[in-house]
């Protein structure tokens, strides 16, 4: 069965600078990789942010429930610039695909600020952390975004 | 703006054995032959490339104008038991849907059972779930047919 959960924020950033947080390359590594802890280490990130490219990320967690060797493999469907993007990403630990995953980011003007919204669909393959391993994971991304956006 | 996701989940047991209906489901010739969305429309492979992370391109739609492009993304293949994917519909180079697919597969006492879950994302803000599952509906009727057909044959 298939499962789908919904974050919301808001940000004081128009759209068009936050949509950038997830385009430019620079950006995105800022807060999406750059992220690391003593537990959390990257081994590789690459972004081809294009309909139909491709983005990649392998990280070391040292301990807790999820330690392991993860990797995430994003294909971007669609793309409407400052406004939208459609993506599928699957995650694995230690070589195992264990989820794959239909999302969107919507980005909508709020006052000036920007309301996103992000809606996650996915299938869980054996054992897996699911949809609250997802919602965990990007709430702490989302949370770095908008730190990195809002501090300019 | 909001997202539209649909979720559709069908679930067949159809009298044909497992690994066979494995091959049916995912083998680029046997898609042709059941995979239209209905009687009156042809698929068309255009490539494939059937491993995870492969993708496979087809066209659909009526025999003199398959314009339906249709783009498969396979993540998972785990035969013959369960395979994860994504589609991605458009029409003239419009994009229309993208969906994510499950089927898993389990022998049961007089054959196979197969369930399909689908979740249909709109990027045209039209509910296009109803549409999507008519076109399953079709296609896995087909599929029963031919598989069931090959069965009473052997």
């Amino acid at each position: 069965m298939h499962e789908t959960y919904t974050i919301t924020r808001e940000i004081r950033a128009c759209p068009a600078h936050v949509y950038a947080c997830w385009a430019d390359p620079e950006l995105k590594h800022s807060w999406f990789v750059a992220t690391d802890g003593p537990a959390w280490k990257t081994r590789e990130y690459s972004l081809d942010f294009r309909v139909g490219g491709r983005e990649t990320g392998s990280f070391d967690l040292a301990e807790g429930p999820g330690a392991g060797h993860h990797e995430n493999v994003t294909t971007y469907l669609a793309i409407q610039p400052d406004e939208r993007i459609d993506f599928s990403y699957t995650m694995a630990l230690n070589g195992r695909v264990h989820s794959a995953s239909l999302a969107t980011v919507l980005f909508e003007d709020l006052n000036g600020g920007t309301k996103l919204t992000y809606t996650e669909t996915l299938s869980t393959i054996g054992e897996s952390d699911g949809v609250a391993g997802r919602q965990h994971g990007w709430n702490a991304l989302l949370d770095h975004m908008q730190r990195v956006v809002e501090k300019g | 703006m909001s997202v539209k996701t649909g979720h559709i989940h069908i679930s067949r047991t159809i009298k044909v054995g497992q690994e066979r209906l494995w091959h049916l489901l995912t083998d680029p010739e046997m898609r042709t032959l059941w995979g239209a969305p209905s009687d009156e429309h042809v698929l068309d492979m255009v490539s494939h490339d059937l491993r995870e992370g492969g993708r496979d391109l087809h066209r659909c739609g009526p025999a003199d104008n398959p314009e339906f492009e249709v783009a498969t993304h396979w993540y998972h293949l785990a035969g013959p038991d369960m395979a994860c994917f994504t589609e991605t519909l458009e029409i003239g180079g419009a994009r229309l849907s993208v969906s994510l697919v499950g089927y898993g597969l389990e022998t049961v006492p007089g054959g196979t059972k197969l369930d399909v879950d689908i979740s249909v994302t709109s990027l045209t803000g039209d509910d296009l779930t109803p549409d999507h599952e008519e076109g399953w509906l079709s296609g896995l009727n087909r599929l029963v047919a031919m598989a069931e057909k090959e069965t009473a044959n052997a």
